[in-house]
């Protein structure tokens, strides 16, 4: 294409010599450098220039520059960490104080207070100390890390994710707790000025992006069904929706704790009032089997036991919504220890499923130990499927015989022969109860009891 | 200098979601294709921070008119000035997409490639940094701009491959460089002189895989108005089974007003183009 050009080139500058030696100078250089250089690439004109120049630590300035671009990003925590680095000047601290602002007004206002209390400690800045008072004060930061302080640990958003001031019309009071699948925060309803407990799921984090509108779908419909269920027994559902990415269900707020604290040798509840428990749970499984619910997920986390000794299940067909559904991470969600041995299967499944799971439960209630146990999964579901669980009096002999009869019965791996139905192990173990009851006005020496 | 421009980015057949990232500034005459690696959506968010830190940093520092020493990284004294900002906003991209790529479990391992043009009456640069390329169509020949950082882009170079082969090498997606795998990153940049009727396609490795540059060629010629022209080689992708991404950046220049150079800048001008002609000859003769 330049043939054409250098003929111009040479009658406009009249410099024929000159151009071609200049030209065969740097052509056999540009030749031998071709040949020398192991990478040439694709050399455009005279003017190219490869760069080969190092880089070097960060200089401050350059801190200040990933830091704005970081802050540009909306990546505010990347953004502080870079602030810091940078010498302690009023420029430096506008920049840190902007990222407060930003963090309000995003509402993320524990991480507002943050970065006050920082620039509150390096001698302060503008209105820090009013914006630190104000937000210390402030229902919303304090109720939830005061809340959060104890068991800071377990029960931490995860980082990245917001702490929340509201969900839906509810306004977060505080977190209660994480779930299985996202944290339970406590909300007051300002409608009707009601407490609630909100628990939030964000399926977009569980599971793989192509399944989420199915199980979205699925849990609303199958929370629509176990909304209908009124036990003294079932925890109520108030409502449930979607907040941005985050699914939330909001239920009867309730105090008390979850049967997880008392299934270790140390923690057992006494043996009678165990027996109470599996009543209350029968009945209310009872209910909504002829409700056509099947609980699915029977386990200690989802049973509350009350301040006001009232018993109360909890994630009513939740299970049956993700049940079946790859996870991201491909594992099985929750724990499979108390899945009947048709449900590991994969096989249909009946209200005698629940029944399995709840003998699982009162076993471990009982013994403090759970009746199936494997090295790893694999050895965990050839137990619940193939081998027979242990004597529960082998762990305490002072259970007695008719109640490990029960076991037997509520942990036969053929539904056949289990229970015909809730209401049938609800009277056996209820009249259990009350013989103990007999024995114990008879005889108000004897106790039985479980290993306190 | 009128400039007209135009870009594409499809999804192609075969792929879930876009990876690609580009941008079309005419009002800084700034052009950016970046092809983002990574799972899960972390190839997206490459490529897109990617785009966005360095058009925003050229802005920042075209309008602040800001001295090459206040670039991110030290200068490189053999470019222009804008072509600093580049190099700068290269660098500052790539530190943040490393940084990011280290520390987000979810991020681990993601990357992006880059294709910068930016084009101004007296000097056209041409940045890239991975696979996605910069062409120049001028007087009825195709120029590539860009130089791939791949595997089989190195081994053609040192001539232990041939073109063909490395077309249907399987490591012909293996790159050596690109935006967020080490804390450094060092692009190729060309600056030229621009000429008019000009036509630079920038372009993802979803084009290139397809079309050949002799196919380019004869499809800009065949339609030069950047906007038919990008809509043509999306179309031609698609009809052959678009197994990628596919992004397509058209750029046109006419009317060039030179600004006032003497007489010895021209004549360096016309020395540096009849270099040029001389050199492609060269690299024929040595294939």
């Amino acid at each position: 294409m330049t043939d054409k050009k250098i003929q111009l080139s040479v009658i406009a500058a009249g410099l024929l010599v000159l151009v071609i030696f200049a030209c065969l100078a740097v052509f056999s250089v540009s030749l031998a450098f071709i040949k020398a250089a192991s990478i040439t690439g694709s050399l455009a004109s005279i003017i190219i220039i490869v760069l080969t120049a190092k880089g070097k630590k960060e200089s401050p300035e350059e801190n200040r520059m990933l830091g704005l671009s970081y802050q540009d990003q909306g990546l505010l925590d990347k953004a502080f960490e870079k602030y810091q680095d940078l010498p302690p000047d009023d420029d430096s601290r506008e920049l840190i104080y902007s990222l407060g602002l930003e963090y309000e007004n995003k509402d993320q206002l524990n991480d507002a207070l943050k970065v006050y209390l920082y620039l509150a400690r390096k001698g302060g800045f503008k209105d820090v100390k009013e914006r630190v008072r104000r937000l210390k004060s402030s229902s919303r930061t304090t109720a939830a890390s005061g809340l959060v302080g104890g068991n800071e640990a377990t029960i931490m958003p995860n980082p990245g994710e917001k702490v929340r001031t509201r969900i839906g019309r509810y306004e977060i009071l505080g977190v209660l707790g994480k779930g299985s699948m996202g944290l339970v925060y406590k909300a007051q309803d300002p409608k009707i000025n009601r407490l609630v407990a909100i628990k939030t799921i964000r399926f977009s984090d569980e599971f793989d992006e192509d399944v989420v509108q199915e199980i979205k779908e699925r849990f609303f419909r199958e929370a629509e069904i176990a909304g209908q269920l009124s036990h003294p027994s079932i925890v109520t559902i108030h409502d449930v929706g979607e907040d941005e990415d985050l699914t939330y269900m909001a239920m009867e707020f309730l105090e008390g704790e979850d049967l997880d604290n008392f299934i270790t040798r140390k923690s057992l509840l006494s043996f009678r009032r165990v027996l109470d428990v599996v009543v209350k749970v029968a009945d209310a499984l009872d209910y909504a089997h002829k409700a056509n619910v099947i609980h699915r997920d029977i386990k200690p986390a989802n049973v509350m036991l009350l301040k006001n000794g009232n018993v109360k299940v909890t994630d009513f067909g939740i299970a049956k919504a993700i049940s079946s559904s790859r996870t991201k991470t491909g594992v099985i969600l929750g724990t499979p220890n108390y899945m009947s041995p048709e449900q590991i299967m994969g096989q249909k499944i009946d209200a005698r499923s629940d029944l399995f799971s709840l003998g699982v439960l009162f076993f471990q209630l009982i013994t403090g130990e759970l009746p199936f146990h494997g090295d790893n999964l694999s050895g965990l579901l050839y137990q619940i499927t193939q081998i027979k669980h242990p004597s529960p009096r082998s762990y305490n002999p002072k259970i007695p015989q008719i109640c490990e009869q029960i076991l037997d019965k509520a942990l036969a791996k053929d539904p056949v022969k289990r229970f015909k139905s809730a209401a049938e192990m609800s009277r056996v173990v209820n009249s259990l109860g009350q013989r103990i009851d007999q024995i114990r006005i008879q005889k108000s020496s004897i106790i039985v009891k479980g290993t306190e | 200098m009128q400039i007209k421009s135009s870009g594409i980015t499809d999804v192609g057949l075969k792929r879930e979601g876009n990876e690609d990232a580009f941008s079309v500034e005419d009002a800084l005459g700034l052009y950016i294709v970046a092809d983002g690696m990574g799972g899960h959506l972390a190839g997206e968010i490459a490529s897109r921070i990617a785009v966005d830190v360095i058009n925003k940093a050229f802005r920042k520092w075209s309008v602040q008119d800001v001295g090459e020493h206040e670039i991110f990284g030290s200068p490189d004294t053999s470019l222009s000035l804008k072509g600093n900002y580049i190099l700068g906003g290269i660098r500052l991209a790539n530190r943040i997409i490393y940084e990011l790529a280290l520390e987000k479990k979810d991020f681990h391992g993601m990357g992006t490639t880059m294709a910068i043009l930016l084009v101004t009456p007296s000097l056209v640069i041409a940045a890239n940094v991975g696979d996605s390329r910069i062409y120049l169509v001028r007087d009825g020949e195709i120029e590539r701009l860009s130089r791939d950082h791949s595997v089989v882009a190195e081994q053609v170079e040192l001539g232990m491959m041939t073109e063909e082969e490395a077309e249907s090498s399987p490591l012909r997606h293996v790159l050596t460089r690109n935006l967020g795998s080490s804390e450094d990153v060092v692009p190729d940049i060309f600056e030229i002189e621009p000429n008019n009727n000009d036509l630079f396609i920038l372009c993802s490795d979803g084009l290139t895989d397809l079309v050949s540059d002799d196919e380019l060629l004869s499809m800009s010629e065949e339609e030069p108005e950047p906007g038919r022209l990008c809509r043509r080689l999306v179309d031609e992708v698609l009809d052959r089974g678009a197994h990628d991404n596919t992004t397509v950046i058209s750029v046109s220049l006419s009317d060039i007003v030179r600004s006032k150079g003497g007489f010895f800048q021209r004549l360096g001008y016309m020395l540096g183009d009849a270099l040029f002609s001389i050199q492609k000859r060269a690299r024929k003769i040595i294939r």
